[in-house]
């Protein structure tokens, strides 16, 4: 009986801490605090298609924010710096996309309220089929 | 033939020892910089003309006796700005020992939205030191040329970003540049450079 409980605690844990949703494990997702008067922000993590079809993000959103874009930071060999938007992110089946500092990143823009480490910030993922996501990213200081 | 042999001989030996004291010297020269790229350039950064976010007097007094490391950004940058001021407030709390020989600067590419209020908000969260310059887009342009670096707008509506540099650059007590470091760079690395090159001259 004892065992039962352990691996049942041990399962409810290992479920809460990876995010498991629609065939999609979430890792690591955090986004950053902002700054006083600072209305944009970056979130980062993995999210990786355990489905046996590709996933299309077709549109991502968050109700405490004005908008969401998948950005991808492109250096070029003169150090310049450019951010381009990426419309719609294919995730093949069995790959997952990292989503991290100075590559790919999920940009948040037009917050109405500034981000303090210890809250969230809800993502709502939308996929070209299956299920949405819902993600509660936590706000984390750099 | 004796003293020819000899004469090659000797010959040898001072071309060896010639080559290793040139070769020595140089690397005893240059280890103050090692993370970075050594630039070696005769122009005085002139910041005339720019203004700080906490109305210092910019002469060109301002980069004269301190090891200044600079960089450009925009306020509203979510990505690479915040990961280098996170990286300034780090360096610049290593060298808290040296802080009256350096400083740490953020040039905005964005002086339409990053105001002097913005810029002092932004930075101070950041560190309390870091000194936030900008200027009017046609004065920047021209700063920024100075470091072969230029900005650019790429319009998204209102919520439009900028194209920028990411590199840092230092500049020696005499307001000429000294090196170049290509970000990400692991903690303290800048800090070990600048307390060398501190220590190195003697102010």
């Amino acid at each position: 009986m004892k065992y039962i409980i352990y691996v049942l605690y041990f399962l409810t844990i290992c479920t809460a801490a990876s995010g498991d949703e629609a065939g999609l494990k979430t890792t690591d997702f955090y986004v950053r605090e902002t700054p006083p008067t600072i209305k944009t922000t970056a979130a980062y993590g993995k999210l990786l298609n355990r489905s046996k079809s590709s996933l299309i993000i077709s549109e991502i959103s968050s109700p405490q924010a004005k908008t969401i874009e998948i950005h991808s930071t492109k250096v070029d060999e003169k150090g310049m710096v450019e951010m381009d938007e990426v419309t719609s992110l294919r995730i093949p089946p069995g790959k997952s996309v990292r989503f991290e500092p100075g590559g790919l990143h999920i940009m948040v823009m037009g917050l109405k309220n500034p981000l303090k480490a210890g809250e969230q910030l809800e993502v709502d993922i939308t996929f070209s089929k299956g299920k949405p996501l819902k993600l509660m990213i936590p706000v984390r200081k750099l | 033939m004796k003293i020819r042999l000899l004469i090659i001989f000797f010959g040898l030996f001072v071309g060896v020892s010639a080559s290793t004291f040139y070769f020595l010297m140089n690397h005893i020269d240059t280890p103050s910089i090692e993370h970075g790229r050594k630039l070696t350039s005769n122009k005085t950064i002139d910041v005339t003309g720019l203004e700080s976010h906490t109305n210092l007097s910019l002469d060109n007094g301002f980069l004269q006796n301190k090891w200044t490391m600079l960089t450009f950004g925009f306020t509203s940058c979510p990505d690479i700005c915040p990961t280098a001021m996170a990286a300034f407030r780090d360096e610049l709390n290593l060298l808290s020992e040296n802080q009256d020989r350096v400083q740490f600067v953020f040039v905005t590419v964005d002086p339409e939205r990053d105001s002097k209020a913005k810029l002092k908000e932004y930075l101070g969260y950041f560190h309390k030191d870091i000194i936030g310059l900008t200027g009017s887009p046609e004065r920047l342009a021209r700063f920024a040329k100075l470091f072969g670096v230029y900005f650019e707008k790429q319009a998204q509506g209102e919520s439009y970003t900028m194209n920028h540099s990411q590199q840092f650059f230092l500049i020696d007590p005499q307001g000429k540049l000294a090196a170049m470091y290509t970000p990400p760079l692991a903690r303290g690395k800048i800090a070990v450079d600048m307390t060398r090159v501190i220590d190195r001259v003697t102010l």
